[in-house]
Formats: structure tokens, C-alpha cells, sequence
């Protein structure tokens, strides 16, 4: 029934692609290197009376569709850039192609017209989606010279980090394995360091991240938790830039610069951790960390109407988290991504579409190991294809796609996932989406999608609805978003603390069916002045056919799973206040967390089928202050960040554990060494947080060169906060304590 | 007058600021205690034996930390008292070294358990703190026969055990007779099946059921020789019925240790964790004739 109302609003929303009216669309760069700019309102106008306006995607990409013929004014506005415009006149059934090029300058605020979907204002956070510039991630404190992107995720309210050591996100009650990260199209299966200030996005590749925290649009599949999409510069076309840095952590360089002037160029970006050489000596205390990340990226506009870009990313990460007990070895972790994409754009001049056509491979290795044991090891392989197009109409367009993903899983587990020593196994996904963007009644503007998600080789199918919807209303915005996520590619991971990282991947193999989640957020956001903006979402997901790990009282690790359901509920709250040069933002999440467990020993345990518990990413309380404030003379960032504690499992006492039937021989049979649980997840940890500040200074040595000063503390009150606890020998090890940091970033451009 | 405004923020920010460093100042530091501790003293495992001459049980002291036991005495005392002759026995600590390097406690007494007698074993630790266990021993069982069906490669073989309150694993044990190579001589060897099927009567008999022509194939197995190829003569079998209280039974029903590995799952141990029962094997010897034992598969002089 619904399936029908859909189509007949599809319908009502593609129709009036076959009338006889003109499109005028083009890309918007930066005069300065040539790079595609996001988010410029670009409107025309006949006189002072606005005819249609949009705002650029993120290649820069703007259309304007279904015009009538005349003489118009086109007008592109954005912040930091002088206006733009140009007289035109559009025929009948006239196809125009114009790029526009802005040059940097000072604009005023009011000149912003339009806002569509794709840009936000200050906050830029909608229904769960928040767009993040290489500016936000610059102005959150890093031990590094240059921004990380982690940083900026890790302010965001209702994405929970495990601490400096690991690098997992558990983003709105969603687990890690659960995200799905995409740089430029490319899946990135395991993108973040091994040391939790770093991932492999710098802020110096960024051109923009949307981040989905839930309700994504029917583009994306294949995950139940989240999105972050991460898009990467196409490097300058007019001159060669670059950065080389130095910092106690990691050191690193940027190049690019024009292959071709005008349409081709490249960019290059490598870093190499140097803890042992440099944090390690300051704290006087083992890292045993170390990790590089490298990407390229050529891009080329081939001609006015098609771009394409090459990107290669490679990370390597390696150290050691578990440090070993009595009765447990010291175990390494290692882990390899290896990922290219092609990626092909087109807007051609006799239809009102565009089409983005992503051919990638991606690869994962993880590995795990202790002293004597074997290595438990995670091979993740898989192509991907996606065509995505879009049809433009004066105040909205139309959005399908077709998707096809094959996958190579191996892995090998000692015979502790469901007794397999060595497992290969292939799955195919295929699939297509269908998502108008219409406008209803009292202004809301409307994105409602279908994704169909086929997984062949589990011979299983999805029908998934998708629904996004805005409304603005002078200084106030309200957003819904919902939607259904399948996920047949799962992540096994020792759960006994959140702190686990080693992941192996398998496919769904449980009757009930492959996970799913049900996504509902509502949001309201509201400028309150001029300067400051408020916004608050609440969300709930619910989570069907989860497994979590079995528990067990042998303390060991185990990846023998159980059912389990899920239950989010949350909200994010976030106050931002930016003027001039100072810019400051305050963000608490609320979140609940609650599994329920259906293992079949469950009622011989406990009494009950079903267990409810909080499971150990459960962060009941997070808040995030940052301020930020740009000086002639100085630039300083200051972040304070509180998680309330994580849920653990509180053992009573240490026995040992004998099977007694009529073939024991107690002077024959050693027994097991137990733990004496009383519930699972039963006690809560500290609270966590920390204060770090860092002051940068740029010196301006003239013919393009610059060097940046960075000077800091990372935790800066030196607190304590607990990264791992080894319930097993009450050792605990800490997250980085207070430590000094200077780096220094030359820049050429 | 902008510039004026922003240094009112800032202060007022700064001044948020202060506040929250403030309060993050007062508890630089917390602690976590990550285990509850327990009441709970001591966890035994192991049974009385009414068969044999020693009795033997290990002993866990519950800790706060996991670690392995480590080869020195243990603060503990053991002993039974027998509740029907007021005996007392106090038992003998012993520090085994096993396969895989490790190191337990095992208490031991050189006595024979009796059957069908209460008994109280404590272990006490020297603050006075105690667990304890009331072990019931089993009676003697009487076995018989009760029926051998026997039929072209399907021989069943029926026993009962009576005067036992519960049986809770068989296994069947066959002596047979290989030649040697040169067919000169045979040799004699005992090949042990736990195949035994054990089920409860209407009447609170346990019937033990035996099925040497399935048996056969792991008798061949076994012996590394195959079938029709070199006779294997059945001189007897043994079967063996493990006979135990009728409190030898686990929440579960099952014996996996996964499930059982859960602390208090199959418990009968008074402040503490563990099992302390009472049982024995009770062996019955029985020869088939000829006739069963050709449709069971095995050869014939």
C-alpha cells in the first residue's frame, strides 16, 4: 500500500522532467587553487525577484532546472568569497553549462538566500547528519601540528570513544563494526589509528565529511549504525603547495599541485607516527604504538561537463593494548587498509541529470598475536561498484542509484567462532535506490527513499524506506529522518570490555536473520541571535538480530556469540556561539543503551530467557566545550571533554572450575582457573576527562611560505582516566597523561 | 564596539571555564574496585568413593585476584565427619604438578567411604570461615541381566541396576582376542567404549543399555585393524555403571562445561562454589554366546 503512495509520489516528483524547460548548471571553484566549492548558494534572478536557487554539491556541482526562457541574472554567493554574477539568457529547451569561479574575499552573511539539504549554517547538524570543513576539524586541540578528523567525531555528541589507545567509535549506541566510512566512494573497513588521537583522514586532504550518525539517505547501505562520508581536495590547479611537519606524535608532508593547469592536478599526503622517538621519551613511558597513513589523489575535468579522480589510501597500524596477566599473554595487534577508487562524474549537456559512476577495492588485514600462541588473523577484500544519479528540477531533484559489492571474508580464529579454524567464505550485495526530493505542504522539503538491498548469497532481501525531512522557518529548523539498515557483513570482536580492537569479519549466520536497525530522530535547531545557535535532536533506534559475545566464566577470550536485541535512546544537545575570530561550542549527549541478551543458558543462570543489560560502550552522560579564538597574534584551542562512565563487569572472586562425573581424577585432571561473575555489566567505571589546550602562532616569511608553531598540554590537569582494567588483576592502565606537545608546519603555497 | 562585545563573551566564557576546571580539580584521581569480593571461602570438586581406599577432592580458595595457585601450602583445613558413626577424618593436603606446569591442591584420606552413609566434609580456613558440603554415599547396587536381543548384526544388551538412586554414565568395556600376524598366537586386549545408554525405569531401577554390534566399529577402530580381514574374538564385556546419590544431578541436565562453568549451575557446596558427590563405579562382567556374538560381528572359535 505504502509502496504505492511512494510511487505515485515518485510520479508527481519525475513528471515534470518532460517539459520543455531549460537547466543551467556548472561547477563553482575557488580562483585561488581550482578546488571544488560545497555549499555556494548559487540563485537567479530576474531583476531582484529570485526565480530558483540551490546550493552546490560536494563536487561544486550546482543545477538549476526547469526554467522558463529569459534574460536572468545568475548569482553565487559563500562565505569568504567576494560575490558573483553574470547576465544570461536562456532559450527554449535551452541547456546551459556555467562554471562559476569565485575569488576570496569578504562577503556579508545576509547575502545567503538559499540552503538546500546538502549545506547547513553554523551548526550544520540535520537529523543526525553533521558536515564537518577542514576548519572545525583545525580548531579542535590535537597533539599533531595539523587537524585529525577523529578529533572533531570525538566532539560530537552521541559518538563515544574508548580513549587514546584503539581507536574504535561506537556512534549512537552503534558499535564499530557497524560504521560504514567511505573516502571518496572507497570503503575504509578499519580507518581510525591505533593511538586515539589519529585516523587516516588529516584535515589537510578534507575537503568536507558528512557525518550520519543515523536516518542516512537511501545512498547508503550495507551498515546499521552509521555513515561518515568523507570527501577528499582535489588538490590546487593553478600552483604547487605543501606542507612538512614535525610533532612529538607524528610527522608527515603534503604536496600537490597542477598536472595540467586549470584541469588536472594531484595530491599527496604521508605521516609516520614517531611516538617512540618523541611522546614516549616526554610521558617516560612505553607507546608500544606505531602507525603511517598515506593518500593520493589525482583529479582531472576532462572537459566542461565530466571530472574524474583516482584515490589511493594505504594505513598500516601496529602495537599493543593487552599487556598480558597471569594467565594470558601479552597480545600485539596489527592491522592493513588498502583501498583505491576511480571515480567518474558527468552532467551531460542533453539531460537535466548528473551521474557519478565509483568503481573501488578495499582490504582489510588485522592480525592478533601473543608470544607463543598462533595469530588469530581477519582478511576483509571486496569490490565496489555504485552508479548514482541525480535528476534536477527547479526546487528538486530525483536520486537513484544501482550497487553491486562482492567480498572475499577470511579468517582465522584458533576454532573460536563456532568451531571453524579457517574460514573463507564470499557474499555478494546488489541492489538499487530510488530517492525523490520533493516539497510538501507548510515548506518541508522531503527526501523519501526505497533502497532495495539484495544479499545474494545469504539468499535474503530487503526492502528499505528511507525518510529524511526539513523545514525551515526564519530562525528555526526542524528535521525528522527514519529508516530501516541491514547489515550481512559482521564484526567479531572480544567484547568482555569496550577496549577490544581486534575485529574478524564474517557473514550473518544466525537463523533469525541478518542485523537490522529501525532509526527515528527529530531535530530542532534555532538561531538564537545573530551569533549564537542552538540545536537538540532526540533519537531512538532499535536493533534486531545482534549477537553479542557468549559469557562465559573461563577468563579467556571468546568469540562464541549469542542473539541479542538492542535499544537506543538518546539526545544531542549542542550551543555554538562564533564572532569574528573566536567561535566556541558546547555539546552534551544523553544516551541509553540497552541489550538483551537470549542465549539458552540464561535461564539456568539467572532464572530468566532474556537479559537485560547496558552493554560496555553504554556512556550514559558526554559533554564537549571547545573554544577556539584567532588572534593577530595567537591562535588558541581549548577542549574539555566528560564521558560518564562505561558499564564492566564487576567479578566477586577467582576459583577454579572442575567437571565432576565418574572420570575424575583430581590428581590427573588441572582444572580451569574461573571468574566468579555476578551479572554481566554489572559495575561502571570512572568517570573520564580531560583538558587539553594548544596556542599556534603563524609567521609569514613571504613568496608563499609559512610556518606554524604549535604549543600544548594534552590533559592538561593530568587526570587519571582509566583506558583498560584487567578485572583479572586489578591492573589498570591508563589513558596518556599530562604531556607537553610543540610541532612545527612549514607551508608552501 | 564589536571588539568590546567579543571580550564580553570571552570573559563570560572564560568564566565557564574557570568553573568547570574547578570542579574537574576537586578529583583528579578515582578509583575503581573491580571486584566485589564474596563470603564464599573455598570451592571443591571431586566425589566419595565407597569403592576405593583413598578419597581425594581438589580444592580452589576463591581470591581477589586471578592467579595461578602457586606451590605453597594452602590455609585450609579438610575434613569429614561420617554422620551415621560419628568418625572423623581429617584430611592431608597434597601439591600436584600437572601436565600443563600448573599446580592445584588436592586433599586426600586413605579411607573407604561407606555406602549409603551421610557424610559432612568441611574445609576451614584458619579466620574460622568455612564451606561446607553433605554428601550422601550411594548404596551398593545389584545388577542383573535383563535381556540380550540378539539378531543379524543388532545385539542389545540389557542390564538393571537396583537399590541405586541414580546411574549417570556406562561404559562398556570389551575383552577380546587378536592374532598375532603370523596367526601363531592371540593376543589379548580390553578396548573401552563409554557407549553405555542409561534411562530410568517406571520401577527406580536404571536399565544400562550396551550395543555391541554397534560397538564393533570402534573395537576395529581401536585395534587399527579392519574388519573381516582379522578375526576379533569377545572373550567378555565389563560394563561399568557410575552409580551416585540421588543429589547428583546439575540445574542444567546437561554436562556441557560451557554452561556448567557458570558459578552456582551445579552446585551442592555450602558457602563456597562446587560439587562434592558420592559415587562409584559398579562393574558387571558378561560373556555373550556364539551365537550373539557372530550377529554382534565379532569371530567365533
Amino acid at each position: 500500500m505504502w509502496i504505492s503512495a511512494y510511487l505515485l509520489i515518485l510520479l508527481t516528483a519525475v513528471l515534470p522532467v518532460s517539459a520543455q524547460q531549460s537547466i543551467v548548471r556548472g561547477t563553482v571553484v575557488a580562483e585561488k587553487d581550482g578546488e571544488p566549492l560545497q555549499g555556494v548558494n548559487v540563485a537567479l534572478y530576474t531583476g531582484e525577484s529570485l526565480v530558483a536557487g540551490t546550493a552546490s554539491g560536494s563536487d561544486g556541482i550546482y543545477a538549476l532546472a526547469d526554467l522558463p526562457s529569459g534574460s536572468y541574472t545568475l548569482r553565487a554567493s559563500f562565505i569568504g568569497f567576494m560575490p558573483w554574477e553574470q547576465e544570461i539568457g536562456i532559450g527554449v529547451s535551452d541547456r546551459r553549462i556555467i562554471n562559476i569561479v569565485l575569488i576570496e574575499g569578504e562577503t556579508e552573511l545576509e547575502e545567503v538566500v538559499v540552503e538546500s539539504d546538502s549545506d547547513a549554517g553554523m551548526a550544520r547538524v540535520r537529523a543526525g547528519q553533521t558536515t564537518v570543513r577542514p576548519a572545525d576539524v583545525e580548531r579542535i586541540p590535537s597533539p599533531d601540528v595539523s587537524g585529525d578528523l577523529v578529533n572533531y567525531l570525538t566532539t560530537v555528541p552521541g559518538i563515544v570513544s574508548i580513549g587514546d589507545r584503539g581507536g574504535q567509535l561506537f556512534i549512537r549506541g552503534g558499535e564499530p563494526w557497524q560504521n560504514l566510512v567511505l573516502l571518496d566512494g572507497m570503503w575504509v573497513y578499519q580507518p581510525f589509528h591505533i593511538l586515539g588521537f589519529f585516523s587516516s583522514f588529516p584535515s589537510e586532504i578534507l575537503q568536507q565529511v558528512d557525518i550520519y550518525a543515523g536516518g542516512y539517505t537511501s545512498q547508503y547501505g550495507g551498515r546499521i549504525s552509521s555513515v561518515i562520508d568523507v570527501k577528499s581536495r582535489n588538490g590546487d590547479k593553478r600552483d604547487y603547495a605543501g606542507t612538512a611537519s614535525v610533532a612529538p606524535f607524528v610527522s608527515g608532508f603534503t604536496l600537490e599541485g597542477p598536472i595540467a593547469d586549470d584541469v588536472v592536478s594531484f595530491l599527496v599526503s604521508y605521516r609516520e607516527s614517531v611516538i617512540d622517538k618523541g611522546a614516549a621519551r616526554i610521558v617516560d613511558d612505553e607507546l608500544p604504538f606505531a602507525f603511517d597513513d598515506f593518500f593520493a589523489k589525482t583529479h582531472a575535468f576532462i572537459n566542461a561537463n565530466t571530472q574524474l579522480s583516482l584515490s589511493l589510501l594505504r594505513t598500516n597500524d601496529r602495537g599493543s593494548v593487552f599487556e598480558g596477566n597471569d594467565l594470558e599473554e601479552p597480545q600485539s595487534i596489527a592491522w592493513e587498509n588498502r583501498s583505491a577508487s576511480a571515480r567518474y562524474l558527468v552532467f551531460p549537456r542533453a539531460f537535466p541529470i548528473m551521474a557519478e559512476f565509483i568503481i573501488s577495492g578495499s582490504r582489510l588485514t588485522s592480525e592478533q598475536s601473543g608470544i607463543t600462541e598462533d595469530v588469530r588473523f581477519s582478511k576483509l577484500s571486496s569490490v565496489n561498484t555504485t552508479v548514482n544519479v541525480t535528476h534536477f528540477h527547479r526546487n528538486s531533484e530525483v536520486r537513484w542509484g544501482l550497487f553491486a559489492r562482492t567480498l572475499e571474508l577470511q579468517s582465522s580464529l584458533d576454532g573460536l567462532y563456532q568451531g571453524f579454524f579457517y574460514r573463507k567464505e564470499y557474499a555478494t550485495e546488489v541492489g538499487a535506490y530510488l530517492e525523490p526530493e520533493f516539497m510538501l505542504p507548510f515548506g518541508w522539503q522531503v527526501r523519501a527513499g526505497l533502497r532495495i538491498h539484495s544479499f545474494p548469497s545469504q539468499d535474503s532481501g530487503f526492502l528499505e524506506p528511507r525518510f529524511r525531512a526539513v523545514k525551515q522557518r526564519e530562525r528555526d529548523e526542524f528535521t525528522i529522518a527514519a529508516g530501516t539498515f541491514h547489515q550481512e557483513i559482521v564484526g567479531l570482536t572480544d567484547r568482555r570490555d569496550a577496549a577490544g580492537i581486534f575485529t574478524a569479519w564474517t557473514t550473518s549466520t544466525f537463523d533469525q536473520g541478518v542485523p537490522e536497525a529501525v532509526h527515528a530522530i527529530m531535530g530542532y535547531r534555532r538561531a538564537l541571535s545573530r551569533d549564537v545557535e542552538a540545536s537538540v535532536e532526540v533519537y531512538a533506534k532499535r536493533l534486531n538480530n545482534l549477537f553479542i559475545p557468549e559469557w562465559t566464566a573461563y577468563p579467556r577470550f571468546t568469540t562464541r556469540i549469542q542473539p541479542a536485541e538492542g535499544r537506543v535512546y538518546g539526545a544531542d544537545m549542542r550551543l555554538e556561539y562564533t564572532r569574528g575570530g573566536f567561535s566556541s561550542f558546547l555539546t552534551y549527549g544523553l544516551s541509553n543503551v540497552r541489550y538483551t541478551a537470549q542465549q539458552d543458558a540464561l535461564e539456568v543462570w539467572y532464572g530468566s530467557s532474556e537479559l537485560n543489560f547496558r552493554p560496555p560502550h553504554d556512556r550514559r552522560h558526554q559533554v564537549n566545550a571547545v573554544v577556539s579564538w584567532d588572534t593577530d597574534l595567537l591562535d588558541l584551542d581549548i577542549r574539555w571533554q566528560f564521558g560518564s562512565g562505561l558499564p564492566f563487569s564487576r567479578a566477586l572472586g577467582f576459583d577454579g572450575f572442575m567437571i565432576v562425573d565418574g572420570n575424575l581424577d583430581v590428581f590427573d585432571e588441572p582444572g580451569s582457573r574461573r571468574v566468579i561473575y555476578e551479572r554481566p555489566y554489572n559495575g561502571i567505571l570512572p568517570t573520564y576527562h580531560r583538558l587539553d589546550i594548544t596556542v599556534g602562532r603563524d609567521v609569514d616569511f613571504g613568496n608563499g611560505i609559512r610556518l606554524k608553531a604549535l604549543a600544548g598540554v594534552i590533559n592538561m590537569y593530568d587526570r587519571q582516566n582509566l583506558f583498560y582494567l584487567d578485572v583479572f588483576t586489578l591492573r589498570r592502565v591508563d589513558q596518556l597523561p599530562f604531556i607537553p606537545t610543540l610541532g612545527l608546519k612549514l607551508e608552501y603555497d | 564596539m564589536a571588539e568590546s562585545a567579543t571580550s564580553f563573551h570571552f570573559r563570560g566564557l572564560l568564566a565557564v571555564w574557570l568553573v568547570l576546571l574547578s570542579w574537574t580539580a576537586l578529583g583528579c584521581e578515582e578509583t575503581v574496585d573491580p571486584v566485589l569480593e564474596t563470603d564464599e571461602v573455598f570451592s571443591l570438586y571431586g566425589f566419595l568413593n565407597p569403592s576405593s581406599e583413598r578419597q581425594a577432592i581438589r580444592v580452589f580458595s576463591i581470591d581477589g585476584t586471578l592467579e595461578h595457585t602457586r606451590p605453597e601450602p594452602m590455609d585450609a583445613v579438610v575434613r569429614t565427619r561420617n554422620h551415621a558413626s560419628g568418625e572423623e577424618v581429617v584430611w592431608r593436603d597434597s601439591i600436584v604438578t600437572y601436565d600443563n606446569r600448573t599446580v592445584g591442591h588436592v586433599f586426600y584420606a586413605d579411607f573407604r567411604a561407606d555406602h549409603g552413609t551421610r557424610y559432612t566434609l568441611s574445609a576451614t580456613r584458619s579466620d574460622g570461615r568455612e564451606t561446607t558440603v553433605s554428601i550422601e554415599t550411594p548404596p551398593d547396587g545389584i545388577v542383573a541381566i535383563d535381556t540380550i536381543l540378539s539378531a543379524r548384526s543388532s545385539v542389545i544388551v540389557d542390564l538393571i541396576w537396583s537399590n541405586v538412586p541414580r546411574v549417570i554414565q556406562a561404559e562398556a568395556s570389551y575383552v577380546v582376542r587378536v592374532p598375532f600376524p603370523d596367526g601363531s598366537d592371540t593376543t589379548t586386549v580390553q578396548v573401552n567404549i563409554q557407549s553405555g545408554r542409561v534411562e530410568q525405569n517406571s520401577d527406580g531401577t536404571w536399565r544400562v543399555s550396551i550395543l555391541p554390534s554397534a560397538d564393533i566399529a570402534a573395537v576395529f577402530s581401536a585395534l587399527q585393524i579392519q574388519p573381516g580381514v582379522t578375526p576379533v574374538y569377545l572373550d567378555k564385556i565389563i560394563v561399568s555403571a557410575f552409580v551416585t546419590s540421588s543429589d547428583w544431578t546439575s540445574a542444567a541436565g546437561v554436562s556441557d562445561p560451557e554452561l556448567l562453568v557458570q558459578p552456582g549451575t551445579f552446585s551442592n557446596v555450602e558457602n563456597g562454589f562446587g560439587f562434592v558427590g558420592g559415587g562409584y563405579f559398579d562393574r558387571f562382567e558378561l560373556k555373550l554366546d556364539d551365537s550373539a556374538a557372530r550377529n554382534a560381528g565379532f569371530s567365533v572359535d
